[in-house]
């Protein structure tokens, strides 16, 4: 145990250490009573670096939630290799700088939003006046100032997942791991969250998202891969990924219509096909949020945009 | 594809050795666990608890006065052991299913919490429970034997007196029949057998910790502990009875599997002796006292043994 211990406290971690490593990682679950292998993940490899938003997508029971379950040491890998920060992620150790918000998450309903907090606090070592300074701080970055003394048992499900985010972040970790954290929240409460991902990028924290949302895993990660059966089909930068090599695309505003008719000609003359032409479309996501915002009452006349 | 396990030739990767266990970690789970249970109104038994001793008290008309004193023991111990059971099996079955079932356990196990902590500590929530609510039981039986207790002593010199019929009665005979009174009154002995009831409950909830990290169910877990507790208080008539009744090796095994996976509880059954005015010794509430740990000890690394590599 020494042993292993001392090996722990070499590991000091670097800029080259990746926040996340997972080497040709093998999980096969044997139900009991059942000779039947049901394998969950298969040969999955990838790494996520320091201060980068790592998208992880896939269909329902593709190795998403235990490839995450292995990272946090929840299950153990049959095979294969997972680091936190250069640290065995089965250690205890590795998960000093983690924080982990499930899908679907549950907290003792007995408890308020504030005591929750404090719970968590206390389980990763923050305590007295450093824990009282960081309660309302994190009650105010998710929005729950107002609900911070109600029981969770009367919290709505977008309430449960942002004081889930707060407990994930309670102890300022390197590495957060999202498990579809908008799962059943409104648009509202999803754009929120988005926003929470992206400042925690922007502070340099590590972000692994698993989400159904494929909208807000482009629009907030660097990279991402999709898991099929278990396996590692695509991998790489969100960028590199959607853009279609084949096809290029403008944007022209304030054009007369005999423009449009020009490109074509142009477009048919170098032996191109015109794939598409037409306005630019908004998408539903801003349209919902512009129209349901809380306007401050209008004083020069009623707007319509 | 590396064909080596994640953890091969190493200790299981979420083992921490006991000193490593941090003991404010353990406070702060073993309090969730005792807030958890009282916001769950386990307390309002206490008032069943008072109002039955209460009855008991008033009906000292049917005693004799020593009787009633042993009755209001009697019936208050057995209320408390009824009570401490219950609580032992139904507060412990809940936790460990309940926390997985509602994932609360993959946010509390994915922060730096060793497995062994989270088990102590809500272990120790439970003992918290018990401590607290035989502290109050016992404690109000005392104040009603210590109310009783004069007017037993009264009653005592009144026989003797009557008995005397007329003749002179000495200070030393009246002495003794205070004594008498004292006897079945107040001791450090009621301490022991509260004690004891302690003990066997934190035994019993250890048992039932175990049960749960293997049971799938509290339902499950709340039946086989009980059982475990029913076949625990046999443990003596299981080896009389294998002693007994030459009942050949399939039987001999059959009573001595039983008699090695059963904890005794039958060991902390000192009550009885202890309200009809013996005393225990200290050198047996010591006993007693290494039995318990050591059974909770035993347990506790068992169910250790289970959930370090249990799959969540």
């Amino acid at each position: 145990m020494e042993r292993r211990k001392s090996s722990e406290s070499l590991q000091v971690p670097n800029e080259a250490t990746p926040a996340v490593l997972v080497e040709h990682l093998t999980k096969v679950f044997q139900p009991s009573l059942s000779r039947q292998k049901v394998p969950a993940v298969v040969d999955l490899s990838f790494r996520v670096g320091q201060g980068e938003v790592y998208g992880l997508i896939g269909p329902n029971g593709s190795g998403k939630s235990t490839t995450m379950k292995v990272i946090l040491g929840l299950v153990q890998a049959t095979s294969g290799r997972t680091e936190v920060f250069g640290i065995d992620s089965g250690k205890v150790g590795s998960r000093r700088d983690v924080g982990f918000l499930p899908e679907n998450p549950y907290f003792y309903k007995h408890m308020t939003g504030r005591e929750t907090l404090e719970f968590y606090g206390k389980l990763c070592g923050i305590h007295g006046a450093q824990l009282r300074e960081r309660v309302p701080e994190l009650l105010a970055l998710v929005g729950l100032e107002s609900a911070a003394g109600r029981p969770i048992a009367g919290y709505s499900k977008g309430m449960l997942q942002r004081i889930g985010l707060a407990q994930a972040i309670v102890h300022r970790p390197r590495l957060v791991v999202l498990d579809e954290p908008t799962a059943g929240v409104d648009p509202r409460g999803s754009r929120h969250i988005r926003d929470l991902i992206l400042q925690m990028k922007a502070e340099g924290t590590s972000v692994i998202l698993s989400s159904h949302l494929l909208e807000q895993v482009q629009e907030v990660c660097d990279r991402a891969g999709i898991i099929y059966k278990g396996r590692m089909v695509l991998e790489g930068r969100l960028e590199d990924l959607t853009q279609l090599q084949q096809q290029m695309e403008y944007v022209v505003e304030g054009g007369p219509p005999e423009l449009a008719a020009e490109i074509q000609t142009l477009v048919e003359r170098a032996g191109a096909k015109l794939v598409s032409a037409g306005h630019p479309r908004t998408t539903l996501e801003k349209l919902f949020l512009e129209s349901t915002e809380d306007k401050e009452p209008a004083t020069g006349g009623t707007r319509h945009d | 594809m590396t064909e080596t396990h994640a953890n091969a030739g190493t200790a299981p990767a979420h083992v921490v050795p006991v000193w490593e266990v941090s003991p404010i970690r353990l406070w702060v789970l073993a309090r969730a666990t005792f807030v958890q249970l009282v916001r769950m109104k386990v307390f309002y038994f206490l008032l069943i608890f008072v109002a039955l001793v209460l009855v008991v008290a008033a009906a000292g008309l049917f005693w004799l006065p020593t009787e009633h004193l042993i009755a209001i023991k009697r019936w208050s111990f057995g209320a408390m052991y009824l009570f401490t059971m219950v609580y032992s099996i139904s507060a412990t079955a809940l936790l460990l299913p309940r926390d997985l079932e509602d994932r609360t356990l993959y946010t509390i196990l994915s922060k730096p919490v060793p497995r062994i902590e989270y088990l102590i500590g809500r272990l120790c929530g439970v003992l918290l429970l018990n401590a607290v609510a035989l502290a109050a039981m016992f404690l109000a039986m005392c104040l009603l034997v210590a109310w009783k207790m004069p007017a037993v002593e009264q009653q005592l010199v009144q026989q003797l007196l009557h008995g005397a019929a007329g003749e002179a009665v000495s200070l030393n005979e009246v002495n003794q029949a205070k004594a008498e009174a004292a006897r079945y009154g107040l001791s450090t002995s009621l301490l022991w057998a509260v004690w004891a009831l302690y003990l066997k409950a934190s035994v019993v909830s250890a048992v039932t910790l175990f049960i749960s990290t293997i049971a799938s169910s509290s339902l499950f877990t709340i039946v086989s502990s009980a059982m475990v507790v029913f076949i625990g208080h046999f443990h003596q008539l299981i080896l009389d009875f294998w002693k007994v009744n030459e009942t050949g090796w399939f039987g001999g095994l059959i009573g001595r599997l039983l008699v090695i996976v059963f904890p005794n509880l039958s060991l902390f059954d000192v009550v009885d002796e202890v309200i009809t005015g013996t005393s225990l010794s200290f050198g047996a509430g010591l006993q007693l006292t290494g039995m318990g740990l050591f059974y909770v000890a035993l347990f506790v690394l068992v169910a250790q043994l289970v959930f370090v590599d249990k799959e969540l």
